[in-house]
Order: structure tokens, then C-alpha cells, then sequence
């Protein structure tokens, strides 16, 4: 009778220190931080005779992505054998395709299949959402076309934010990012090119909000500066702005058909800040007119510099 | 409520045998048919009903969230309620279709008894689970010795339909459909989730065990929980109400079902005249198990022969602890004659064979006053507009005096708007008695997804009415306010604009006004400063809850005001 007592105890107690392992906070060290900060020079920024940037017209976002791939030299140049790869759409709202509130379905799915004819051993898919998680990965079409091309899609785990330190940060010194993505060799940014009240216009810099933790809503304030900061530190391998359908107003969320407008667009280039620069003349504006994309070029967040930036324009037919 | 007599023991009313014999043969057939429900060979045939019963009401309870699978409803099993068609066809005036699995269970009764207790009822079946598994096996618990009160759920029933007759819908605090919905959405559901999650937690501790805390909290991902953790308003209250009704299990086995429950009341006044009784033949060597084990204490320790029939469930627990089995115990059409050779049951029959107690007329006028003045207090109370201009009810929700007539407190609504956008939380004692666990979005926790509809569409009442998503995304369920105190832009002169980025509606109800203004160290600044169009809002406070600002210094809040319902 004693020992069972005593045996319940200390089952209770064991219990208890399960519970407690559920809090966030007790994840195991990893290679994190190396990963994300190497990124930023990854294989591509070695290669000569590739454009910096890719823009390509006039087809359908296979086509569009098939075409940029080619003049960029494939997706082997950024993605190794073996990598495990993060591909990260904007798949924020509670929105069909049509509406363009995410980024295209069969674009994702395309990367997703790219990676994994380069050699990645698996490609992971998610995005931190604006509205619930499950209505955005089904209603944007994204969880079905990515699983279906291979990728292991998940939904965010909340408790698998790890703070990362932040050292040219000058609004804010660290920041909660998603551990999978750090822990990527890998990571192809896909941001749809959108309205954004706040930004005027959200593209791959503002789409790695995605994998950031904590409340996102203060870094609104001041948005330019913390944006830079954090983005900074995560660059991506290569980003791919889905300019397919663009949303021209009540973004980042819409949802009215009115706004949206035809593009058939794709830009691409290693470097994020050179692919936002190269998409604003979509949106008829300058980077003047984009502060916190004024705020990365003065940090010299690029890779290539973008007064003498080589944008090779291409239009399919 | 005196006897009415003993011929009626001894005969039964005959004149159906003779009149319409194919269904007096068909009773007769059922009757005999009964103890093979037990299922021989088997535990019992009649706890393998229930345990299906009660696993589809959860995975109903558990399906109910998105992605939304209207077939079957998830409401299919909350409509068995025997209580509602009976209020809600007097509100209506008409037949209540809708509750046609309630109006089966209504109909069956006559013939069967109160079946539904003991084979159907979810809540019957979680009191069973926690009597018959986690209580000690106590011989005082049981039978007819334990302590109960059976005219207590007459009393409940008479109280309850009296004030609803007066105006007041309170019936429903004691439904057990709602109750059993109610504990699983703010109780069970949340703790269940959280042990299993504990549970993954310490498997992850154990070596080795990593892979099965992985599949663990895979399945429960996949299956039970794919949103987070939910945690309900109003929890602490809710858990003692509810648990504390399944701890009566520790007093008296069903003591809810023999004292309080005014469905079980219903359902014995529709069994006055059973179709099928219980009979007790000469060969039973008056061991008195039956009398002693009977859940519902509806065998007299005194005559093993009698059965209450407005108490007795035909749960069959007797028949498994009778020692001579089938041979002493049978069930035979209610007309059947008395067997040879028994003495005829010895208690008083009449109502006191309904139930075992006396209870008197003075006593039912008594609850039904009680009722009557709960009505007419509730009447004449004042409305407190601390609380009603704060409660802002989901989208289709009828006017506020309808609403509370409609909604039954199943907090269905409450569990689907958990895997959606979550702003959805019971009601608790700040909003008044007669608001208790009425859905009201909390757009701190949670707020209405534009293109959600879901509680309309669990809602087995029609409380909250069953919108197409278009028009939901048209119901004003309140209008969102800034407060320039503490927005940020007023208060800080400085841009921030998550409401405005957040605000679903296609063409934004949250504008901008872009102004210079001064700054202290004496430069000049554009700001967006944001405000509402009110024409276009529809309050359904993603603003609010997306708001960096915390707590109650929120930069913009919804209101109760220019709703439509």
C-alpha cells in the first residue's frame, strides 16, 4: 500500500515534468544561426555570367518559372544534393488564388519540384498566417499543390521559434525565427508582389515576415527599421516574386476581384533586395517611394549594386 | 398522485391485445426479445449501444470545426434531446422536424420506457463511466438503498416549464444533451487535449520513446486537434458545475438521472403506461441483487416483484446480477397477465409505479410557483448596460430576447469557432444569470474569420441563423472604434497600421488619412493615421485582435453597435 502510494507520487510527479516539457523555450541547440547567416552567400553569389536578375513576361507561372530558371543556369546552382530546402510562399490570408492574396499555387508546386529534381532530400513548405492556418494553407491551394509535388507541408508550431540575436540590429537586437527555417541549408523565397497599406508594397523582404515569431504587429513600429533588421539577418538563397497576379490595391489581404490585375510576371535573383527593386516598376513606383526598401539599399543589404544592376528581361509569347 | 388500483397490476390494460392484435404480437415479440439485447456471451449488448452512442457523440463533437463536414450533423446527436422538441414545438406552435431524432426518442418511450437513459444519453453514459470505472464499487451507492430524491426532477420539470410558460427559457441549464456539449467544449475537450499533449511531453523524456511522442502528437494533430490548445472564457466555474454533476456519482449511481434531470422527468411520465415491463416469475428465490444493484434504484427493496416504470431505464443491469439469470427475470408486453403463482408487487402502483416517491400535488404547485417568479423576476429585472452594450454575439444571431429563448448553452458554436478564428467564448456571471454560457466573441482571444459561417452551421437551435458565407460576410455583428489615447499613430505620432492591414473586407473599412505633423525636436513627419468607415464595417475585430497594443490599452476595439440581427 505504501509503495503504491509513493509509485503514484512520483508517477505525478513525472507527469508534471511532462507538462512542463511542452513549454516552448527547451529546444535543442542546432546549427541555426550559421545556416541562415550563410545564406546569404550562397553558391549563386559565386557564379559569373548569370543575370542578377531575372524578369520574365507574358506566360504562365510554369512557364514564367521553366524560362527564368533556364537564364539563371537551373535550379542546381542554388539548391546541392542532399539540402534540405525551405520554400517559403506567402500563404497568409483566408484566399483563393484569384484574389491574389497569396502567392500562386502552381508556382510553389513548380519550385517545390525543382528542388527536388536538383537534389534536395526534402523541401519543406509554411508560412506564419495572418488568418487561420488552415483555412490559408487549403483555401490558397498552396498545401494541396506543394504536398502534391512532393513537399512536406506543415503547419507552424509555435512553439518551435528560436530568438536569434541580431547584431547590425537598430530598432531591435533579437527576434523569434522559425527553427526549421534556420535550420535549412536552403531557402527559396516565393512572395506574391502585393499592395500593403503600411509598406505600399509587400514583396520578398517583407514576405520573410512569415517565418518570424512573437507579435509581428510591433514590428509595424517603426516598420523600416526593424523590418531591415530582422530580414537582414535571414536572407534567403534565391528569391522568386510571384508577379502573376498582382493585387494593385486594399492589399496585403484583399479580396476584391477589381484590384487584382494581370501581370504573368516572374522576377528572380539571389538577392532579395535586388528582386523587390526590379519589381517596383509594376507598381509604377521608385524605391524612393518605399521606405524600408530605401532603408535596405542604405544598409547595402544587396548583393549587387543597384545602380549597376543587370536585369535580363525576357518576354515568352 | 395516489395509487389507481390493483387490477391494472394484475390484467393491464387488455383491450389493445384484443383490438389490434398484430402489434399486441409484435410487443409481445419485442419484449421477449429484450434480454437478448444484453448480447449473450458478451459483457452486455446495451453497454456496447451506449459506448457507440457516446464515441459517435464525441467524434461528432471533435469533427465539429473546420474544415466543416456537414454529413452527418454535427449536431445530429445534440437533437436527441427529448426536452426540446416538447419547448420549442410550444414556442413554434408547429412540429419541430428538426428534432426529429428527439421526437424518435419521444415516441419509442411509450413503448420502451426511459431506454434513452441508459442506452442513448451521453451524459447517462459519462455518469456510467465514472460510477461503474473511477467511484468505488460501494454496495450504499446503489440500488434502492442509496440517497436520492426522485421527485426532485419532477419538481425540476414542473419548475421549468412553468417559467417557460411565463417567459422564461431555463430549462436548458438542465438539458443533458447541453450540459454533456457544454462540459465537453469548456472542460473535457481542453483537458483531454492538454494531458494527451502531457503525455507526448513525457514520452519525449523517456529514452527511446521519441518516435512514439512523435506519432503521438502527429495523430493528435491529424485527428483530434489540428488547431492550438483552445482555452475557454469562463473554465474554473464550468469545470466545478460539470465535473462536480459527475462526482454525484460518489453519492448515489445516477443521482443525476434519478434526482435532477427533467429530460429523465419527461420521459417517465411518458412511460405511465409502458408498452414493455419487467416481470419477475416464480422461480426468483428473492435474493434482492436486482433491487440491490439497480443503478436507477427503480426495484423496491421490499418487493424484488415491483418496477418503477417511469424510473427503471431498461439498462438490464439486472438481469446480469440475478443468480438464476433469464429464467427469473423477463420482459413481457405491459398488458401481459401477472404469472401464476407470484404474489401480485406490493407497493403502491399509479404514479408511486411510476417513481417510487410520493409526490404530492403540493409540492409540484410549490416548483411551478418557484418557476413562476424566476420569470417574473427575470421580467421586471432592469437590463445592465455594463454588460449588454459589451456583448457582441455572433454573426446571425437573432435579437438579443429571441436569441436567449433559442440558444440552449451547447456552446456548439463555441467549439467551432475554437478551430476557426476563436473569438467565440462562453459567457460567464458578468454577464448576468440569464446570459450564463451564451456565446460572445472576445475579440482579445480570437476574431470572426470573414469567410466563417461555421457557428450558423452547427447551431442546433437556430439561434444563430444558418447565413450563406456571402451574406455573413455582409451581418454587422458590431463597429470597431479607435481609441486616439492609445492608437499609435494618434499617441505616438508615428506609423503602425496592422488593423488596416489586417481588415478583410474587399474594399477596407479601415482607411488611412495621411497628415504632416510636428515633431518635437521641431522636423516634420507624414503619418497614416487610420479610422473607420463605418458603413463598410462589419466589427468582426480582427483589428482589435491584431492590435500591438496589449491588453485593455488596445488602439481599437469593436462595439455593440448598428448589429444587425
Amino acid at each position: 500500500m505504501k509503495r503504491r502510494a509513493f509509485l503514484k507520487m512520483t508517477g505525478g510527479a513525472l507527469a508534471a515534468a511532462g507538462l512542463g516539457s511542452l513549454v516552448p523555450g527547451a529546444i535543442s541547440p542546432t546549427r541555426a544561426q550559421d545556416a541562415a547567416t550563410g545564406q546569404a552567400s550562397g553558391p549563386a553569389a559565386a557564379t559569373t555570367g548569370a543575370p542578377e536578375v531575372v524578369l520574365v513576361e507574358n506566360g504562365e507561372p510554369v512557364a514564367l518559372l521553366q524560362a527564368a530558371l533556364k537564364e539563371m543556369g537551373g535550379m542546381g546552382k542554388f539548391v546541392s544534393r542532399g539540402d534540405v530546402v525551405v520554400v517559403k510562399p506567402n500563404i497568409g490570408w483566408d484566399r483563393p488564388p484569384e484574389l491574389a492574396g497569396n502567392t500562386n499555387p502552381d508556382l510553389v508546386a513548380e519550385v517545390v519540384k525543382e528542388c527536388l529534381n536538383a537534389g534536395a532530400k526534402v523541401v519543406k513548405v509554411f508560412d506564419r498566417t495572418c488568418n487561420n492556418p488552415l483555412r490559408c494553407y487549403a483555401n490558397s491551394g498552396i498545401e494541396a499543390a506543394a504536398a502534391g509535388a512532393g513537399a512536406e507541408v506543415s503547419q507552424i508550431d509555435e512553439s518551435r521559434f528560436k530568438t536569434i540575436g541580431l547584431k547590425n540590429g537598430e530598432a531591435v537586437k533579437s527576434w523569434d525565427i522559425y527553427q526549421d527555417y534556420l535550420e535549412a541549408d536552403k531557402v527559396i523565397n516565393v512572395p506574391i508582389a502585393k499592395h500593403h497599406g503600411l509598406a505600399r508594397v509587400t514583396l520578398g523582404l517583407k514576405n520573410l515576415m512569415g517565418v518570424m515569431g512573437g507579435q509581428r504587429g510591433q514590428i509595424h513600429n517603426p516598420f523600416d527599421k526593424k523590418l531591415n533588421d530582422i530580414a537582414g539577418e535571414i536572407l534567403p538563397t534565391l528569391t522568386i516574386i510571384d508577379a502573376y497576379r498582382l493585387l494593385m490595391n486594399n492589399g496585403p489581404s484583399g479580396g476584391n476581384p477589381a484590384d487584382v490585375k494581370l501581370a504573368k510576371t516572374l522576377i528572380m535573383s539571389p538577392c532579395t533586395v535586388s528582386a523587390d527593386l526590379t519589381a517596383l516598376p509594376l507598381f509604377g513606383l521608385q524605391v524612393g517611394d518605399l521606405p524600408y526598401l530605401q532603408e535596405a539599399v542604405n544598409r547595402k543589404m544587396f548583393k549587387f549594386d543597384p545602380a549597376r544592376l543587370n536585369v535580363k528581361k525576357l518576354s515568352l509569347s | 398522485m395516489a395509487g389507481s388500483g390493483e387490477g391494472e397490476a394484475r390484467q393491464g390494460p387488455n383491450g389493445l391485445a384484443e383490438r389490434v392484435p398484430w402489434l399486441a404480437r409484435l410487443v409481445t415479440r419485442l419484449a421477449g426479445l429484450v434480454p437478448w439485447l444484453r448480447w449473450p456471451g458478451m459483457p452486455g449488448g446495451r453497454r456496447l449501444v451506449q459506448a457507440v452512442f457516446l464515441v459517435a457523440f464525441v467524434v461528432l463533437f471533435v469533427r465539429m470545426r473546420y474544415p466543416f463536414h456537414p454529413s452527418p450533423a454535427p449536431d445530429l446527436l445534440l437533437r436527441t434531446s427529448p426536452l426540446a422538441p416538447l419547448f420549442f414545438g410550444a414556442a413554434d406552435r408547429a412540429v419541430p422536424w428538426a428534432w426529429w431524432p428527439g421526437l424518435v426518442v419521444l415516441a419509442l418511450t411509450p413503448l420502451l420506457g426511459r431506454f434513452f437513459c441508459s442506452w442513448v444519453c451521453p451524459l447517462g453514459a459519462m455518469l456510467d463511466l465514472v460510477g461503474e470505472r473511477l467511484a468505488p464499487a460501494d454496495q450504499a451507492r446503489q440500488g434502492a438503498q442509496a440517497r436520492s430524491w426522485p421527485a426532485g426532477k419532477f419538481l425540476v420539470l414542473a419548475a421549468v416549464v412553468a417559467a417557460a410558460v411565463a417567459g422564461l427559457h431555463a430549462w436548458f441549464f438542465f438539458d443533458p444533451l447541453a450540459v454533456a456539449n457544454r462540459g465537453m467544449t469548456v472542460v473535457l475537450f481542453p483537458l483531454g487535449t492538454w494531458a494527451a499533449q502531457g503525455v507526448a511531453g513525457l514520452l519525449e523524456l523517456v529514452p527511446g520513446a521519441g518516435g512514439l511522442a512523435g506519432t503521438l502528437r502527429r495523430s493528435l494533430r491529424g485527428w483530434v486537434m489540428p488547431e492550438g490548445q483552445t482555452e475557454p472564457a469562463f473554465f474554473w466555474f464550468t469545470a466545478v458545475f460539470f465535473l462536480g454533476l459527475l462526482a454525484t456519482e460518489w453519492v448515489t449511481r445516477r443521482f443525476w438521472c434519478r434526482t435532477l434531470c427533467p429530460a429523465g422527468a419527461l420521459l417517465a411520465l411518458c412511460s405511465r403506461f409502458r408498452g414493455v415491463r419487467r416481470q419477475v416469475d416464480s422461480s426468483c428465490v428473492q435474493c434482492r441483487q436486482c433491487s440491490r444493484r439497480c443503478p436507477m434504484g427503480a426495484i423496491p427493496d421490499d418487493d424484488v416483484t415491483a418496477t418503477a416504470r417511469g424510473e427503471c431505464t431498461l439498462c438490464l443491469d439486472c438481469l446480469d446480477h440475478c443468480p438464476v439469470g433469464l429464467r427469473a427475470i423477463g420482459f413481457v408486453p405491459g398488458w401481459a397477465p401477472w404469472p401464476e403463482g407470484m404474489p401480485v408487487p406490493t407497493v403502491p402502483l399509479g404514479f408511486a409505479a411510476v417513481t417510487p416517491v410520493d409526490l404530492t400535488r403540493r409540492r409540484l404547485l410549490q416548483a411551478a410557483a418557484g418557476g413562476l417568479l424566476a420569470a417574473g423576476g427575470a421580467r421586471v429585472a432592469l437590463d445592465d448596460p455594463r454588460v449588454s452594450s459589451q456583448l457582441i454575439r455572433p454573426p446571425g444571431a437573432l435579437p438579443e430576447p429571441a436569441f436567449l429563448e433559442r440558444c440552449i448553452r451547447c456552446l456548439a458554436c463555441v467549439r467551432v469557432c475554437s478551430s476557426n478564428g476563436g473569438c467565440l467564448q462562453p459567457a460567464g456571471f458578468e454577464a448576468g444569470f440569464p446570459r450564463l454560457w451564451t456565446p460572445r466573441a472576445h475579440m482579445k482571444a480570437g476574431y470572426c474569420e470573414y469567410n466563417c459561417n461555421l457557428c450558423g452551421q452547427v447551431c442546433p437551435t437556430g439561434a444563430i441563423k444558418r447565413l450563406p458565407e456571402a451574406e455573413k460576410q455582409k451581418t454587422v455583428m458590431g463597429q470597431a472604434c479607435f481609441n486616439k489615447n492609445h492608437c499609435i499613430p494618434y499617441a505616438k505620432l508615428t506609423d503602425c497600421l496592422v488593423c488596416e492591414e489586417h481588415c478583410p473586407l474587399p474594399e477596407k473599412a479601415i482607411q488611412t488619412h495621411e497628415r504632416e505633423v510636428d515633431l518635437p525636436d521641431g522636423s516634420r513627419r507624414k503619418v497614416k493615421f487610420p479610422y473607420v468607415v463605418p458603413e463598410r464595417c462589419i466589427g468582426c475585430g480582427i483589428c482589435e485582435h491584431k492590435c500591438p497594443l496589449p491588453g485593455t490599452a488596445t488602439g481599437v476595439f469593436v462595439v455593440r453597435a448598428y448589429e444587425n440581427r
